[in-house]
């Protein structure tokens, strides 16, 4: 395949560019990259920071909520003092607590790191099991209660829908699990 | 004496490796970290470590107390990362007398537990992380949270904090240009390719590294299951394309590759640059039966033979010229040691 840029070298890189609700996917040379990288503000491939910093400055512009992205950078952690806008700089966060004082931005740049906000696989204690899935459910059900009590539709329709995404995650898992005790 | 490993699938995958980043609760992360808060995460580490069954396997090396080439050695074994080197000061690392599991302390997280095994061995390399793992969250709580699992300083790790991979010497792939596709279609499967040396390293010597990129929303298990079934693809790809280009004229590939071999072997002076190519012609050509030699003889080779190790292996500081003799004068002998054509 040829590069799409200038079409005489070969394209050695897959670009996916996201502005906004935009996605656009294209096959650059390592030339063409370079020229391309320099008019992608704040994506720094060759470092990691930059490319949060990247996927921050879109999850923030793409956001329907404006409140979201002026939110975010005044927001600071409580137990560390690590600003959210330290974290946009560095990509690192500070301590544990920052992940719950940060939950909300953080959600929309997890989301598209991601594709996912929701833990599935081993939890401490070697344990292996839905757990976590299980305990997130408990919390997402609460919220939706409430979210309906306060008349915020909108908000507990996203909150269904999470909890669908769920409880699909989980089928997989039960269905396993409950053959194992048939065998057993 | 030389060791003759046989790994699975070594024509194409020199090693497996599975590192998982753990944090502790109560200690902040690695830009909050104070050298008292560091010096906690080596004796809780160390201490788990050693109340283990597998303790006594493991040996403690902080930093400050290598040399710059122990500590060039260790990145270039794959045992400890770049990363680690910043902070001289706060950083160690526990390494099992086999070099198959490694912990790297206060690296970006607290805790970097990597198994590490020759050939094709991913679901084997977990086990070991997570046999490390369990000894090592024992007694002290890891920062986790049931919605976004482990807590890791940097966000891009968090979920699982795994980071499985799979290195894999692609010469036929590489030269017919189809490198470019295989990484499209791994992208796919939320798998991403590097270099030799991690993020951010360029490709030498035909060697690429293939890794999940995802570690939050999909199990270990399912990411492992991915990583595997992409690894087998590809071998399965650069064993097909190996054949053709033997298929399509012998006595060209036989002769670029035995050429490349009888120059090394006259060489005087050799970079390390120059190296990664040479290795990879020959470790090619004996993949190919064209010359005998056990591949992980030298991978290792390869791996001994890179700026930091030599300079161990010298005693001393030692100048690029220096080096590039050395280098060439050992890659002479070890070679006429190991392989018979």
């Amino acid at each position: 395949m040829m590069c799409e840029e200038c079409g005489i070298r070969p394209a050695k890189f897959h670009l996916t560019a996201i502005t906004g609700e935009e996605k656009t996917e294209r096959n650059l040379c390592p030339v063409c990259m370079a020229k391309y990288q320099k008019q992608l503000p704040g994506l720094d491939f060759s470092n990691l920071a930059g490319l949060i910093s990247g996927f921050l400055e879109s999850a923030g512009i793409g956001a329907s909520d404006v409140e979201r992205a002026e939110e975010g950078p005044q927001l600071k952690c409580s137990a560390c003092g690590t600003t959210y806008q330290t974290f946009q700089k560095t990509g690192m966060f500070g301590c544990a607590k920052c992940y719950e004082e940060f939950k909300k931005p953080l959600e929309a740049l997890l989301m598209r790191v991601h594709g996912n906000t929701q833990h599935a696989g081993r939890i401490p204690g070697g344990v292996k099991s839905d757990v976590s899935i299980r305990m997130n459910l408990d919390r997402l059900r609460q919220e939706l209660v409430k979210a309906i009590a306060d008349e915020e539709y909108e908000e507990a329709a996203l909150l269904r829908d999470q909890i669908r995404g769920l409880k699909q995650q989980l089928e997989p898992a039960k269905a396993e699990e409950e053959g194992g005790e048939r065998r057993a | 004496m030389h060791d003759f490993v046989q790994a699975p699938e070594q024509d194409v995958v020199l090693s497996s490796r599975v590192r998982l980043a753990r944090n502790y609760l109560d200690i902040p992360f690695s830009p909050k970290l104070t050298k008292e808060f560091a010096d906690e995460v080596i004796s809780r580490a160390h201490e788990a470590m050693l109340e283990s069954p597998e303790g006594g396997a493991f040996k403690l090396l902080r930093v400050s107390d290598l040399g710059d080439d122990q500590r060039r050695q260790l990145v270039e074994h794959h045992l400890i990362s770049y990363d680690l080197l910043k902070y001289p000061q706060r950083s160690a690392a526990l390494i099992s007398s086999g070099e198959t599991i490694s912990v790297m302390l206060n690296e970006e997280d607290h805790l970097r537990i990597q198994g590490l095994l020759p050939g094709m061995q991913i679901e084997r390399s977990a086990e070991l992380a997570f046999t490390a793992d369990d000894a090592l969250g024992g007694k002290s709580s890891y920062a986790f949270d049931p919605q976004w699992g482990y807590l890791t300083s940097c966000p891009t790790n968090v979920g699982t904090g795994m980071r499985a991979s799979a290195m894999l010497h692609l010469p036929a792939l590489s030269e017919s240009g189809q490198i470019g596709a295989v990484m499209q279609a791994v992208a796919k499967l939320g798998l991403t390719v590097r270099g030799l040396y991690g993020e951010g390293s360029e490709a030498q010597g035909n060697l690429y590294q293939l890794s999940n990129q995802v570690t939050l929303g999909r199990s270990e298990e399912d990411v492992i299951r991915s990583l595997v079934a992409a690894t087998e693809q590809i071998v399965g790809h650069e064993r097909t394309m190996r054949e053709r280009a033997e298929k399509k004229d012998m006595m060209a590939l036989q002769d670029k590759l035995l050429r490349s071999w009888g120059e090394t072997l006259n060489a005087r002076l050799m970079s390390a640059k120059e190296l990664m190519r040479r290795y990879s012609d020959i470790r090619y050509a004996a993949s190919m039966g064209y010359l005998h030699a056990p591949l992980r003889a030298l991978d290792c080779m390869m791996m001994d033979l890179q700026p930091g190790s030599l300079a161990v292996r010298a005693g001393k500081l030692i100048g690029e010229r220096e080096g590039e003799i050395l280098r060439a004068t050992l890659l002479r002998e070890q070679l006429s040691e190991l392989v018979a054509n």
